[in-house]
């Protein structure tokens, strides 16, 4: 069922302006939510980027960043470049060119014009890349990161034999490869890399090569004070290059920079973009998540622990 | 929030906005017109609806902007419970869309002082727009851009996606369209790829019908087809001679592209091709 606002949600979405904000590539459109002025302040604003920024299907983001601004943050949902009604020329996104350009924008944007000094970012698979891109201009204004199911690795379609033999037990999945012949090629070049990693052997980095780019913002945020959500469904594709970033650089972590970040599994996908109750699911995790980063949550806050497959 | 009340305008640039529409919020953006064309209606779009909508929004925005570099006024809106405005989705009806249609025109009115309206209905959005000519008397010009014209199929067409989605996913539908109806009608809500559709809608949207609200329609009239087809669909072919023997001057497009309407394209859709034939149906427009 489609969500109902409420009527907090409402008095929100009387308040909301749209803004026009500079950016490398022609202007940013997008819509700032103000905090309720009832709710006690968090001096947070949170940025959610996108395709569209109303998250299409369900609109999420729009309830989203109503219900966080009736709890007290400020909300900017905006258009990235090329898409919406924000200037630039649209061409198909790839996680590993994220638009982190346009989320500084956005940030210095919020800042200069609206006085907003504390940032927490909010991303879906492309939008957390773009989120976590940030951090290089901007780590030291971001207090937390929503990062949900995106893909790390420099090349697309990393399969695991643990993947392969969970494809090979179920029948859906065998099933859709058999009726699809056009994918067949593919599907066996990445077979065939699968068993070349495995006999090739070798240190792991070099076997399975994170893009240039996650490196290098994930640095960033390692060097940031900020917290971070990771959140995967055990059933994504990317949950697979998950697992490799958390034994080979999570693991390396010194024990404070690691409890800053939280990981949880969830049973499914979490690239379920039909599965309106999942994304919702998704939605109000995140929003759960960033509420407790008010000040007066701190003494209740987890510590980065790995969370087992979580449950609903 | 601005309302008819706080007077009108001098905006220099396009500008986004809210305005109200049965006493909530609705997003618009205005394009206020180039130079050169005193007098010019100003043109209001009619978006479609659910994942339809965000798959025409980013046309929509440019077909706003092109039609404002020819000297035309242009107005975008979200319609109640679509995109940036307030509303549920879940009680959206076909008259509510007609509603926020009669209202982001008069705001248009208003804010480009034009007397008259160019109708651009995309997609089930020329439903919503023939209705709205239909009801009122400013009406200057109408522009269809890969029209629905009966919400009956548009509907059909979007629980039979279901089917194609399980038969996609390697399983064999256990149902049929007809009986997707009537879990629609037992359960008030049926899920599809593209958009939840509930009974509220499609109860008083089924018996919409472009030809029929178009029945006392004389004016320019512009048809945009974006389908891989080299001439005119039996729907349009058929408007085309209704709209003519009325002594309309009907302008054809045949734009040879047929977007995944099923899916969120990456990059947005856009056509260079139905951008610039509606821009010259409009300069052409007295």
């Amino acid at each position: 069922m489609d969500w109902r606002e409420t009527p907090a949600e409402v008095e929100r979405a009387g308040a909301e302006r749209p803004v026009v904000m500079p950016g490398p590539h022609g202007k940013l459109f997008g819509i700032f939510t103000p905090p309720a002025a009832e709710a006690p302040p968090t001096g947070m604003c949170v940025v959610l980027p996108g395709r569209t920024r109303w998250s299409w299907r369900s609109r999420l983001s729009v309830r989203s960043a109503r219900r966080l601004a009736g709890a007290g943050f400020g909300c900017l949902r905006f258009d990235y470049h090329g898409y919406g009604e924000s200037e630039g020329t649209g061409l198909k996104v790839h996680a590993n060119r994220p638009y982190g350009e346009d989320v500084v924008a956005a940030i210095r944007y919020l800042r200069e014009t609206l006085g907003q000094q504390r940032f927490v970012l909010f991303g879906f698979c492309f939008s957390a890349r773009s989120a976590l891109a940030a951090f290089v201009e901007e780590g030291d204004a971001i207090e937390g990161l929503v990062f949900v199911s995106a893909p790390l690795m420099e090349e697309r379609g990393y399969w695991g034999w643990s993947y392969v033999l969970r494809a090979l037990k179920d029948p859906v999945k065998i099933r859709a490869f058999l009726r699809s012949r056009k994918d067949w090629p593919r599907t066996a070049a990445m077979l065939a890399k699968a068993l070349g990693r495995s006999v090739a052997g070798g240190p792991e980095e070099r076997r399975f090569p994170f893009s240039q780019s996650f490196k290098e913002h994930f640095g960033a945020l390692v060097r940031s004070r900020a917290r971070a959500l990771f959140l995967y469904g055990l059933e994504d594709r990317q949950y697979q290059e998950f697992r490799l970033a958390q034994g080979l650089l999570f693991a390396k972590l010194d024990p404070e920079t690691r409890r800053r970040f939280e990981i949880e599994f969830w049973p499914g996908r979490m690239h379920a973009p039909v599965d309106t109750h999942r994304q919702q699911e998704v939605f109000e995790r995140a929003e759960s998540w960033i509420k407790a980063l008010r000040p007066e949550y701190a003494s209740t806050r987890k510590s980065g622990a790995d969370a087992s497959a979580y449950s609903n | 929030m601005a309302t008819l009340a706080a007077g009108p305008s001098i905006i220099p640039d396009e500008e986004p906005l809210f305005f109200s529409s049965a006493g909530r919020p609705l997003y618009g953006a205005f394009h206020p017109a180039a130079e050169g064309r005193p007098g010019a209606p100003v043109v209001v779009f009619c978006n479609s609806v659910g994942h339809d909508h965000v798959a025409n929004w980013r046309i929509e925005v440019l077909g706003a902007r092109m039609a404002a570099a020819r000297g035309y006024p242009a107005f975008c809106h979200h319609a109640r419970g679509h995109g940036d405005s307030a509303g549920n989705f879940c009680d959206v009806t076909f008259e509510g869309l007609v509603e926020d249609a009669f209202s982001a025109a008069d705001y248009a009115r208003h804010l480009s002082g034009a007397s008259r309206i160019v109708w651009v209905g995309i997609r089930f959005g020329a439903l919503v727009a023939a209705e709205a000519i239909r009801r009122r008397r400013d009406a200057a010009a109408l522009a269809l851009w890969e029209p629905v014209h009966r919400a009956r199929d548009y509907f059909r067409a979007l629980l039979r996606s279901i089917l194609f989605f399980e038969v996609s996913q390697g399983r064999r539908p256990d149902y049929t369209v007809d009986q997707l109806i009537q879990r629609l009608d037992r359960d008030g809500q049926v899920d599809t790829a593209r958009i939840p559709v509930y009974r509220t809608f499609y109860s008083s949207a089924l018996d919409s019908d472009l030809r029929r609200s178009l029945e006392a329609w004389s004016g320019p009239t512009f048809i945009a087809q974006v389908q891989r087809r080299h001439q005119l669909s039996p729907d349009n072919a058929v408007l085309k001679a209704a709209l003519e023997q009325r002594g309309s001057k009907v302008a054809v497009a045949l734009i040879g592209e047929e977007p995944a309407w099923d899916r969120l394209p990456d990059p947005p859709w856009t056509s260079e091709a139905l951008l610039r034939d509606t821009g010259e149906w409009l300069y052409g427009l007295a």
